[in-house]
């Protein structure tokens, strides 16, 4: 029974976020990524740091893994809901 | 910009972390909300700046994840008053200093007045001295609407006055009657009582337009001060043509005299010169309050010299004036010669001073018809002397002679009620 729900739910929420033009990012707590030119990216709603070296770092936000790659990447700051990463971008790639 | 004073006010560290699982370090950090910035990666270590604060709050952290952590550098107020803490008299002064500028700001230290056009600032300053309103008053006692009642109490002409405290400032702003000071007082002196118009001086009569009296003399009329020229009054007549009443009145006329002035101005052909020889000694003072101090002049002593005096008012920002003034004192030597003017010289000089007693009499509206001053220079005094003839406007206002006619009834309506 809950099986068969649980999809039916995720239906219904899909519409009404859909339907309603409500923002992704709080309904489904979508990552946001700002890439600002080629040395800044700020990136929102991420849940932990999972590896960071000068040359990749790994997030984990709710539904998949970001990791930025580059060189001589410095995080500025950190706090719970945002990163401001700094350096010299090569990518940006999403891992589930 | 503000974020990094405040980050340097609350004082900062920057650590180096190495250990087991430092991902997970950072990661905890942030969910205890503890602010990491500047986070860098360097040879499997991270370096990192966090606040004091956030520092104080790593031990369960450091030993959850099994890392170690050695400060590289400390940063912010915090340090710097830490090692300063044994300098007793360095906050003593701190504290003295901005306990003694709260002090100074209680009070006034300078009153602006703006708007004024008739009534010079000092006089108006001075007004306010005798209302007890100075410079160095506590800003409580001032009473802005009190200010504002007096002077327009004080002064006839200032129709409107605001006063307002800004900083240490007392700004004034007043608003003149637009008529001249003239024209008020002639407003003022239209009360009702009949007058006269009299000669003031000695003149013969170039016009006379009369609006209200009635006139006693005409053009080409010779008067001698006193002489009555408009008198006050209008003779009424009854049937019989004999004076019934007199009507009285403000008389008012144009009059205008042809009169004489005498001139005479005469002034030796020696005088003395400055020579200035370029020199100058300077010293400074400051005064303070109502004391000043100056210090002697050390570089040069002069036996003749001229001094000129600058004043500086410290200010803070644009309207916290201190009780401070700094004073520099110049001093230029001279050597005074006496020299002799040629007669060209003395003669330009005695023109020129004629001139500019003509330009005077000019302003006071004046016009001159003839002028007959003779320059004679001999070998030692200049002398010009002569008479000016100009055509003035005379008449000075008297009072009017009221005389009692026995009333016969009838005219009692036509009088104007002052002769009763």
């Amino acid at each position: 029974m809950d099986k068969k729900k649980k999809p039916r739910l995720k239906q219904v929420k899909s519409n009404i976020v859909e339907s309603l033009e409500l923002p992704r990012d709080i309904m489904y707590g979508a990552v946001i990524i700002t890439a600002m030119g080629r040395n800044q990216v700020l990136i929102e709603n991420y849940k932990g740091i999972i590896e960071y070296t000068q040359e990749k770092i790994r997030l984990q936000t709710r539904h998949c893994q970001v990791t930025v790659q580059g060189k001589q990447l410095v995080i500025e700051y950190y706090t719970n809901e945002e990163m401001k990463i700094t350096g010299f971008i090569q990518g940006i790639l999403y891992d589930s | 910009m503000l974020i990094d004073k405040l980050k340097y006010l609350q004082g900062y560290v920057r650590v180096r972390l190495f250990g087991y699982a430092p991902e997970r370090f950072l990661n905890l950090c942030s969910n205890h909300n503890i602010l990491i910035w500047n986070l860098e990666y360097r040879e499997e270590q991270y370096e990192f700046c966090l606040s004091v604060r956030g520092l104080r709050q790593l031990k369960p952290i450091l030993k959850k994840t099994r890392t170690k952590l050695v400060i590289l550098e400390r940063t912010g107020l915090p340090f710097v008053m830490n090692r300063y803490r044994k300098r007793k008299l360095f906050f003593a002064g701190i504290i003295l200093c901005c306990g003694l500028l709260y002090t100074m700001s209680l009070f006034v230290w300078k009153i602006e007045v703006n708007g004024n056009l008739h009534e010079t600032d000092s006089n108006i300053i001075k007004f306010l001295e005798e209302n007890q309103v100075y410079h160095g008053l506590l800003k409580s006692k001032i009473n802005c609407e009190k200010i504002e009642e007096e002077l327009r109490a004080g002064y006839g002409d200032i129709i409107w006055a605001s006063a307002k405290l800004q900083g240490t400032m007392l700004i004034i702003d007043v608003q003149e009657n637009l008529a001249t000071n003239q024209q008020a007082q002639d407003s003022q002196n239209t009360d009702d009582t009949p007058s006269d118009l009299v000669s003031d001086k000695e003149a013969e009569i170039y016009s006379i337009l009369t609006r209200q009296g009635t006139p006693l003399v005409e053009k080409g009329a010779r008067v001698k001060p006193g002489d009555l020229l408009v008198e006050g009054k209008n003779p009424v007549l009854n049937d019989a043509g004999e004076v019934a009443n007199y009507q009285y009145c403000v008389s008012d006329a144009d009059i205008l005299g042809i009169t004489q002035y005498s001139y005479t101005d005469s002034f030796s052909l020696q005088y003395e010169y400055k020579n200035f020889s370029g020199r100058e000694s300077k010293a400074f003072g400051i005064r303070l309050f109502q004391g000043q101090l100056r210090l002697p002049h050390i570089s040069h002593k002069f036996t003749e010299y001229d001094t000129i005096t600058d004043e500086y008012n410290l200010k803070l920002g644009e309207t916290f004036y201190l009780p401070l003034q700094l004073l520099r004192e110049t001093r230029r030597e001279y050597k005074t010669e006496k020299r002799m003017y040629t007669k060209e010289e003395a003669k330009r000089l005695a023109k020129e001073k004629l001139d500019d007693f003509c330009k005077e009499l000019t302003e006071k509206g004046v016009q001159i018809i003839e002028n007959s001053v003779m320059i004679v220079t001999d070998e030692k005094n200049c002398t010009a002397s002569g008479s000016l003839k100009v055509i003035e406007p005379i008449g000075s206002r008297k009072a009017t002679n009221i005389i009692n006619i026995p009333q016969e009834g009838q005219m009692e309506d036509e009088s104007d009620g002052n002769s009763d």
